[in-house]
């Protein structure tokens, strides 16, 4: 049976549908959470965030129109939220120590293999490049970030993007572009150690 | 060249090459070996980025959302209404309904008030041009009536006490 479209199913959830709702939520939550929690730079927050983004979606739906590609649309709100909370930490920055705790809770669902059947080296070095490609993206400028992320980790389409970011397409290609070319300097270490395949 | 190098780096990045894409390639690396470490580089990169953990998400995460959206007292998405929507939606509420109540009655006793306010002001000007017509009639006749008196007063040389009063009480008039 073919998926539904999520055209569609806006069109349900305009007329008062919320399992329409939650099968759009079921679809896009990971990935908004996802792309909020990688733009602000860490996990607190970002499932409140991405509520809010829902909710959002929700009570603007007589505002969605049709023609428009949802994702686009989801991911505007998407982007306005996660830049918000960017602004609002830059006001009332939090106490770094809660930063730090929080990445630890995170880590800590990650389990480190026996040494005797996993190489230890491997492990460590995994953690380490992940935990250095976080800061590497961290250290990009907002736009980069979020237009790297969406490209990359969403999948979207460079018009997609520009849309989102209300950019022109060329600027688009340049944020990526400059993105990928900070990181490549950044992570010059981990990207040499292995060919790709 | 690296037009082409450019273009297989951001095909690969969204799909998988084709085998002409490959074929490209390797003729590629073999014009410039240095395209081949640039090549693992991106590829690599890109294997970085794809390799970032899911961020955990709460097994209630639809609930508190429909708990702020669609089971919030029941509340429906708003919907864009026209001049019709919105009258018929004002319609169904008792508050609308008794706050029209109010105003039509409000206006009706207004109506009453000015109605009965402008009678009254006309029965005022009424009685006082009445009064004033009167008092016309009454002065001329006064005069009329006096006149004749002045007349034969004027006549007579000398005045007793009785017609000295009688003067006084005219003229005073």
């Amino acid at each position: 049976m073919q998926e539904e479209s999520d055209e569609n199913l806006m069109i349900r959830v305009k007329n008062g549908d919320a399992l329409a709702f939650s099968i759009l939520m079921d679809r896009y939550k990971q990935a908004v959470i996802n792309l909020v929690a990688y733009t602000i730079g860490d996990n607190i927050d970002s499932e409140d965030i991405a509520q809010h983004v829902f909710i959002r979606v929700y009570r603007n739906a007589s505002n969605y129109e049709v023609r428009s590609k949802f994702t686009t649309w989801l991911f505007t709100i998407t982007k306005n939220l996660a830049l918000n909370e960017i602004r609002r930490r830059k006001r009332h920055p939090t106490d770094s120590l809660d930063v730090v705790e929080q990445e630890e809770d995170y880590t800590k669902t990650k389990q480190y293999p026996d040494t005797k059947t996993v190489a230890p080296d491997d492990s460590m070095m995994n953690d380490e490049m992940q935990k250095c490609l976080k800061a590497a993206l961290e250290a990009l400028p907002e736009r980069q970030r979020l237009a790297l992320l969406m490209f990359q980790e969403q999948g979207l389409s460079y018009e997609e993007i520009s849309e989102i970011l209300e950019i022109s397409l060329a600027s688009t290609k340049s944020l990526i572009f400059r993105a990928r070319d900070a990181l490549k300097k950044t992570l010059k270490e981990y990207l040499s150690s292995e060919s790709a395949t | 060249m690296s037009g082409s190098f450019e273009q297989l780096i951001e095909k690969s990045r969204k799909k998988t090459l084709t085998p002409e894409d490959q074929h490209l390639l390797e003729e590629l690396f073999a014009q410039d070996p240095t395209l081949k470490s640039q090549w693992d580089q991106e590829r690599r990169l890109s294997q970085m980025l794809a390799s970032l953990p899911q961020v955990p998400l709460s097994k209630d995460f639809n609930q508190k959302v429909l708990q702020q959206t669609f089971w919030a007292k029941d509340r429906r998405p708003a919907r864009r209404r026209g001049f019709a929507g919105w009258m018929s939606a004002l319609v169904e509420k008792r508050w609308a309904q008794a706050a029209a109540a109010v105003c039509v009655i409000s206006f009706v006793t207004f109506g009453a008030y000015l109605q009965h306010s402008q009678t009254l002001k006309i029965r005022e000007t009424a009685d006082a041009l009445s009064t004033v017509a009167n008092t016309a009639v009454e002065v001329a006749t006064v005069q009329e009536s006096d006149l004749e008196a002045i007349q034969v007063l004027g006549e007579y040389e000398q005045s007793s006490s009785i017609d000295d009063d009688l003067w006084l009480a005219m003229v005073s008039y």
